[in-house]
């Protein structure tokens, strides 16, 4: 039936139109990180790498990395612990329990950014969790864990349960199923849950924005006080070292999955 | 005997479902649940117990115009970006594997990658004399200020915002069973006419869902507008940020954020019963066995 | 519904896929207006695919098709005008009973009177009246089954096409739905088109059988035909049980099958390497010393006996390996059991000679 569903050349255009805007400012970043001057002129009119040295030398911006890394590892595996044991016991206890409990667990995801910020910065200012990794921890670990809830218990639901009647009617216990038989059949969107939570924490500027002090900062605030104050393009090659990095990682599973050899395509 | 260890069973893996789910959701009901209840809650108790906040939240000409403002660059970044997005993903959900990949690369790079490098971008790419106004005047729309304009943070908003609505649309038609279409071009349908009655309709729960995803998202935004717009046309997020930061109210941010709440929770509903209404069932669009 | 049907003519039509794989080989044939016609094979044989080329959702790389003396090879399937009942129905998930039944008459310059009339009539000979405002999700799969026969007839469509329609019910509609099918077909006139892997779906619908495999058509006739005079080894194996005597044609009346020489009527064979083919109700079961001359006789041994109620089942061992059934009476008196050797005997007019499959094709 392929030969009925092509699409014709609007759709193509339209299409490499939508590409283009998707993609295309993503690359306007990397002249200007280039740039010789202290400037955000477009295209350049002289190159160096002296923007990128500034990442090394600053302690201001090197700082902010390390802060931004430590606190996404950390909310990385706190997300992933918390996250994956909610989703099974979600799994388990299907229902209106279930239901209520994965409904309080997404609303991070589905309440307004701005109101999610205000909300935590005004609670977390009275409990003195402002200014200090804790705060961040705590607000990150909230907003990162729906996604790792949302994409395991995605993938618990698409599993077989017969698998798990099958391991048990075999003799093996609960702790050795989990480990044999319910824990590789999920591991994939476990993977990708945990880079979510790590993104999700990196990426974070509107709570982080308003938890942060001079003393602790992470990489996006870094970046949003550098646009505010139009400081230098530093932040154009911060930007384009960390789009090289999230390029690499989408690739990343289309390479893997080509490398495999393709099973009977339909 | 056999029924009484199933059920103890029940009960004992019901139990361990409940310990499972335990710590997260007592992570996230302290530290986000309460802090947003208490932060609605402070919008009825402060100064007074009462709606005062809410009277003059109303009352306050510059705030309906921010709210109205707001609202409106909403629906306008939710049409433009359902408008470029619906025919993508309609390429995209009938495209063999390898265009597939590629075309949803393109989606996920700028969805995975830092939202302030993004919004930097637009800065560039806004300033005046930058690429975007080059283009507009070679057009002839040269003058329109984009730094630091309506037009500006609707551009970038878009941009932003655009995976948003891919995502949803393509989940959906790609389970739209391809032999509907052939079906009506049996009975005689043309390509359009299968389109606009089979396949749009089928296609309503990813319309739906993309729209509320980037309407919500819109609504709640703040990096964007604050950075790319201006303290003049400012968007409701940066009236709260205002209030929070400058002013300390956190009683007329927590007003501003209950009325953000309940728009939100309008629109889930209204999309929700939307979607049962037109297929007559919770589950959505378009069977896919075989 | 007023009578309505046309023939289809398929002139050397051929489908490579762009894999390389052959999909329909060289096929031609003609089909009567109002014949009920079943494309028959096992699955990768080219029936669907042949249906698909006839719906125009497939074009063939070669070859033309004809619908009531009318090129359609290069019309698209919108305008070929035909009812299409698919295989897991393909209604509209989105629209009512009535709204998916009614889809087909838009843009046919019908009043909204003659519209109502044609649903309501359609929807009362699939005996579906009252559930206008249902749901497909809300209906039963024979009732799904219904509606999908309905959408396709009710524009009175000249030719009827159905791609296994009936696979997707349980056994007991599903010999329900074969009678429905059946009336129905009666009741319009318009020409079936029927695509099936079950020979029993074949043998009690059609008017005539079209048998393929591997692309190729093989056999076209009626169910007698088929079932009795089997061109190939292929088409007796796959419609109805065989015997399947392999061997050597030793003269225009003999072949020799493991040193017993057996005789069969008709032609001399093409090749040297045959086979006769005989069914379980024409064999018989003989003590080894009862045999009479005119008939062909194999010594056999029994493996087993199972009782069906009306008649016995006796599964055995020929000569050279092989297995074979046949079939006795329940009301005739059991005379052997498992283990026995006995004599399997037949009248030389009542087997086959075959082309051996695996040199022929």
């Amino acid at each position: 039936m392929s030969e009925n569903t092509r699409g014709g050349w609007g759709l193509w255009i339209w299409a490499a139109l939508v590409a283009v805007l998707l993609v295309a400012p993503l690359l306007a970043v990397v002249p200007i990180s280039f740039s010789a001057k202290q400037s955000f002129t477009f295209p350049p009119s002289s190159l160096s790498l002296k923007w990128y040295e500034n990442i090394v030398s600053s302690p201001r911006w090197w700082s902010a990395i390390g802060t931004s890394i430590l606190l996404g590892v950390l909310v990385m595996v706190i997300c992933t612990l918390l996250g994956t044991a909610a989703a099974l016991g979600i799994h388990r206890y299907p229902g209106r329990v279930g239901a209520v409990v994965t409904g309080i667990l997404v609303a991070p995801m589905i309440i307004p950014g701005i109101v999610s910020a205000v909300a935590i910065y005004a609670s977390y200012l009275r409990w003195h969790l402002t200014g200090n990794l804790q705060g961040f921890l705590l607000a990150h670990t909230v907003l990162a864990l729906p996604f790792v809830v949302v994409t395991v218990l995605s993938s618990l639901s698409s599993t077989d349960p017969a698998l798990e009647r099958a391991a048990a009617s075999l003799g093996a216990g609960a702790w050795r199923t989990f480990a044999r038989v319910t824990l590789p059949a999920i591991a994939p969107s476990v993977g990708a849950g945990a880079l979510f939570s790590f993104v999700t924490s990196f990426d974070e500027v509107v709570a982080a924005s308003f938890l942060q002090s001079p003393v602790i900062r992470t990489l996006p605030i870094e970046m949003f006080v550098s646009v505010t104050n139009q400081v230098d393009p530093t932040i154009a090659a911060v930007s384009t070292v960390i789009l090289a990095l999230t390029t690499m990682v989408v690739l990343l599973p289309v390479i893997v999955r080509n490398r495999r050899p393709k099973g009977a395509s339909s | 005997m056999a029924a009484t260890a199933r059920r103890l069973s029940g009960r004992s893996r019901r139990t361990s479902a409940l310990l499972l789910m335990l710590p997260a959701l007592a992570v996230v009901l302290v530290f986000f649940v309460y802090p947003v209840i208490a932060l609605s809650a402070r919008s009825f108790l402060e100064p007074e117990p009462g709606v005062s906040q809410y009277v003059s939240l109303f009352a306050d000409g510059t705030t309906r115009t921010i709210l109205v403002r707001t609202l409106v660059v909403a629906a306008l970044v939710t049409a433009v970006t359902l408008v470029l997005a619906y025919p993508y993903a309609y390429l995209m959900s009938l495209s063999g594997p390898g265009v597939r990949a590629l075309l949803l690369f393109l989606v996920l790079l700028p969805f995975w990658s830092s939202l302030m490098a993004r919004t930097f971008a637009w800065i560039v790419l806004l300033q005046p004399r930058g690429i975007v106004a080059t283009l507009l005047s070679s057009i002839g729309l040269g003058g329109v200020p984009l730094l630091g304009s309506q037009v500006g943070v609707t551009i970038a908003m878009t941009q932003v915002l655009l995976p948003f609505m891919v995502l949803p649309l393509f989940n959906t038609m790609v389970r739209i069973d391809r032999r509907l279409l052939s079906a009506a071009h049996s009975m005689g349908a043309s390509k359009f006419r299968a389109l606009v009655r089979v396949f749009v309709p089928l296609s309503m729960p990813g319309v739906a869902a993309g729209c509320v995803i980037v309407f919500v998202l819109s609504i709640g935004f703040w990096v964007t507008p604050r950075l790319i717009g201006s303290p003049q046309q400012s968007l409701i997020g940066q009236l709260i940020e205002t209030k929070v930061g400058t002013l300390l109210d956190f009683a007329g941010a927590g007003a501003i954020s209950v009325l953000l709440l309940v728009i939100t929770a309008v629109l889930l509903l209204v999309a929700g019963a939307g979607a049962r209404l037109l297929l007559g069932s919770p589950d959505s669009g378009g069977r896919n066995d075989e | 519904m007023s009578t309505n049907s046309s023939g289809v003519r398929l002139r050397s039509v051929t489908k490579r896929f762009r894999s390389g794989t052959i999909g329909i080989d060289n096929a031609s044939l003609t089909i009567e207006g109002g014949e009920f016609v079943t494309f028959l094979g096992p699955s990768g044989s080219g029936k669907t695919t042949t249906l698909n080329t006839i719906a125009g959702f497939v074009r063939p790389t070669s070859g033309s098709i004809e619908i009531g003396g009318r090129d359609v090879t290069k019309v698209p399937p919108s305008k070929r005008n035909l009812g299409i009942v698919f295989q897991n129905y393909a209604l509209f998930p989105h629209m009512s009973v009535r709204d998916n039944v009614a889809f087909g008459l838009h843009g046919r310059g019908l009043s909204k009177h003659e519209v109502s009339k044609r649903i309501n009539d359609v929807l009362t000979m699939v005996r579906l009246g009252g559930l206008e405002d249902r749901r497909p999700k809300q209906l039963s799969g024979g009732q799904q089954q219904r509606v999908a026969l309905a959408r396709a007839l009710v524009y009175q469509p000249p030719v009827l096409l159905m791609d296994e329609p009936l696979s997707a019910l349980d056994k007991a509609l599903r010999d329900q739905m074969q009678v429905e099918i059946g009336r129905i077909h009666r009741e319009v006139g318009t020409t079936f088109l029927f695509v099936t892997h079950d020979q029993n779906e074949a043998l009690g619908l059609s008017d005539r059988i079209v048998l393929f495999n591997e692309g190729r058509i093989l056999q076209v006739g009626t169910p007698s035909e088929l079932y009795e005079q089997p061109r190939s080894l292929f088409a007796a194996q796959f419609l109805g049980e065989s015997n399947v005597f392999r061997g050597r044609v030793t003269s225009a009346q003999t072949l020799e099958f493991a040193g017993v020489p057996l005789r069969f009527n008709g032609g001399a064979p093409a090749t040297k390497s045959a086979a006769i083919v005989v069914r379980p109700e024409n064999l018989l079961v003989r003590q080894a010393d009862e045999a009479r001359p005119d008939e062909n006789q194999v010594s056999a041994l029994i493996t087993n006996i199972s009782y069906f109620g009306s008649f016995r089942s006796i599964m055995v061992s020929y000569l050279d390996g092989s297995s074979g059934q046949l079939r006795e009476s329940a009301s005739s008196e059991a005379r052997f059991s498992r283990g026995d050797n006995v004599s399997v005997c037949w009248d030389p007019g009542r087997a086959v000679l075959v082309d051996d499959g695996e040199a022929a094709a």
